[in-house]
């Protein structure tokens, strides 16, 4: 949802978290966690950069 | 490499919220710092991920590529597109694992650490209203802000149980008692905010109440059953919260 542009405050209301702050966190956590997961395997980041 | 040492730089330059001067410093920095510029790649490269594996439009696009796939038995494009959904195919079940299969992979969290993932002090926005205090819950806000979690409750407790701020100031107390780890007088201030019909503070009374007795280490069947009881409630605004909480406890 946010990299389809949705405000912090819309992904909180639909994700029914408590507040902005929250879904800012999530957010945050899971990019992060994507990041690493790609620092990882470099493998797959050869593979993506050949593909996207 | 600790990626999360760089991202809010990277994310903040990308999103432009970096004044010219600090994107100046950041692009410079980019050509002579090795680790910066691996992690703003990844963060690219994240990008790119989450551009293919999450907009919708394309999802739609690349399942009908598919089934265009199975329809037409030749073409070299095909077979480049089939390769692409092979690696987002991937790279989504890679997403799948870290949101869905990673909390059964843990060690089940200390009591103290799933109070710390959960506790949130109240919002800095809602803090920081007015330049000058003009009551004591005001005051006593700005107190809380700043960390001075004694000067709070000293002006929190200039507000007598009767008046329409007392739940608020109760509230904001349980916070104050928190910050001066006296959690008795915090799970005692939250217990009655979560006991009161005050609509903008009850259910966070009732949420936080749960979190003082889980870093108090003084969890038991009543605080399950009250959790159980938030986690069943769908109109509850920490519902989600407390459902995971109940995954992670178990």
């Amino acid at each position: 949802m946010w990299k389809l542009s949705y405000s912090m405050a819309e992904i909180a209301d639909t994700l029914q978290l408590s507040n902005e702050a929250n879904a800012r966190k999530i957010k945050y956590r899971c990019h992060l966690a994507l990041m690493e997961y790609l620092e990882k395997n470099p493998g797959m980041v050869k593979q993506l950069k050949d593909v996207l | 490499m600790k990626i999360e040492n760089y991202y809010d730089r990277i994310d903040q330059y990308h999103t432009g919220e970096l004044s010219d001067n600090d994107s100046k410093n950041f692009e410079r920095e980019l050509n002579s710092n090795e680790e910066l510029r691996q992690a703003e790649e990844l963060y690219r490269l994240s990008l790119n991920v989450l551009d293919y594996g999450v907009e919708e439009n394309l999802r739609k696009d690349l399942k009908n590529w598919a089934a265009e796939g199975k329809d037409t038995a030749k073409g070299g494009r095909i077979i480049s597109l089939r390769s692409m959904i092979v690696v987002l195919s991937a790279a989504a079940s890679v997403l799948l694992l870290i949101f869905f299969a990673a909390p059964y992979f843990m060690p089940q969290p200390s009591p103290s650490e799933l109070f710390a993932t959960y506790y949130q002090t109240p919002e800095a926005s809602n803090l920081r209203g007015g330049s000058v205090p003009q009551n004591a819950i005001n005051a006593a806000k700005k107190a809380l802000a700043e960390e001075s979690y004694a000067d709070a409750v000293e002006d929190l407790a200039k507000i007598p149980s009767g008046d329409p701020l007392y739940i608020e100031a109760q509230f904001y107390l349980g916070h104050a008692m928190i910050g001066l780890n006296n959690l008795p007088a915090a799970k005692n201030a939250f217990e009655l905010v979560a006991a009161s019909t005050e609509v903008k503070f009850q259910e966070k009374g009732e949420w936080n109440y749960l979190l003082v007795c889980l870093k108090a280490d003084q969890w038991n069947d009543i605080c399950e059953a009250k959790l159980t009881t938030i986690a069943q409630d769908a109109d509850h605004s920490f519902s989600a919260q407390a459902k995971e909480l109940l995954k992670k406890m178990k």
